[in-house]
């Protein structure tokens, strides 16, 4: 019955009634971007106490949803591809460090994949 | 040095959140700072059907999101104190995706910012679906009525009155079989 969005086709997912046209809820993206800015306020403290960017927006968090549709979707096709190299369909967490090791793009992702590696060889001791 | 001191401070905050998960399952649904189910949605968007995702992979695509919505976000609000503004725009995320090396992103994510303000002009989700048009099928009040072909092979089948009645004239007169005031008439 719902009339189709303008811009509908730009996302393969139908409409949920949680997040409405966004797959991601943009509250939460803007709390990890209001917590982004108020460390590079606490960085700065000293020199522009006053005058630090803590103000997001109201259509930033609706960009970096669609982005992090494309952020997800690029990282889970290359660890997909590590998979296959693996001859499985199961896609594991050191698929997901593969694909970040192995992209240049992901090079800021090195410490996160890192840790949760070392999380995972202490659990395995 | 000082980028490198600030993401070091990031991913001890993401250390101790993994120590923090990996000690109860539910600790996970707590901490998680976007929703897996969402997160899972997409990513089996991407992968073909017959593909798996296991729980630990969910957990490490979830922080990398996550890393990376803090990486740009931190670059964009740079830029945006930098030129002296208070408020970080769309604009200025989209700067930093191609300072970043995300070249790829940039005209999507313009085309996606362009199109939602377009579909706010419109009146956003509260904008209501005009019904559809009723398609009313009026009933005849009035009875049916007969063409005339029905009404001459009515009129044909109508049977004549006894040859008694006509004992003073000769019916092949008229050329009709109807009734004595039809034939007076022809």
């Amino acid at each position: 019955m719902r009339q189709a969005r303008p811009y509908s086709a730009m996302f393969a997912g139908g409409v949920s009634a949680r997040t409405g046209p966004h797959a991601l809820p943009l509250a939460r993206i803007k709390k990890i971007m209001k917590r982004s800015a108020g460390d590079s306020s606490v960085v700065d403290g000293g020199g522009g106490g006053g005058g630090g960017a803590r103000m997001i927006s109201g259509e930033a968090p609706v960009v970096f949803s669609k982005a992090c549709e494309l952020f997800i979707a690029e990282l889970t096709r290359r660890a997909w591809a590590a998979t296959l190299e693996g001859k499985r369909r199961t896609v594991h967490k050191e698929d997901v460090a593969a694909a970040v090791q192995n992209t240049d793009l992901f090079d800021f992702l090195v410490d996160v994949v890192t840790a949760d590696l070392g999380d995972d060889h202490t659990d395995y001791k | 040095m000082a980028g490198n001191k600030k993401r070091g401070g990031r991913n001890m905050d993401q250390v101790k959140k993994a120590a923090v998960r990996s000690d109860g399952v539910g600790g996970s649904a707590t901490n998680a700072e976007l929703p897996m189910a969402n997160l899972v949605r997409l990513i089996k968007k991407v992968l073909p059907g017959k593909a798996k995702i296991g729980g630990a992979a969910k957990g490490l695509t979830h922080d990398c999101a996550v890393e990376f919505v803090g990486f740009v976000g931190d670059e964009a609000s740079e830029k945006a104190k930098a030129e002296h503004r208070r408020t970080v725009a769309p604009e200025d995320y989209l700067g930093s995706f191609g300072d970043l090396g995300f070249d790829r992103y940039v005209d999507p994510m313009d085309a996606y910012i362009h199109g939602y303000r377009e579909f706010e002009r419109a009146g956003g989700n509260r904008r209501v679906a005009p019904p559809p048009p009723a398609a009313a099928t009026p009933l005849t009040p009035g009875g049916p009525t007969f063409t005339d072909a029905e009404l001459q092979f009515l009129r044909s089948v109508i049977p004549s009155r006894s040859d008694d009645e006509y004992s003073g004239s000769s019916p092949a007169i008229g050329g009709y079989g109807y009734g004595y005031g039809y034939g007076k008439n022809m």
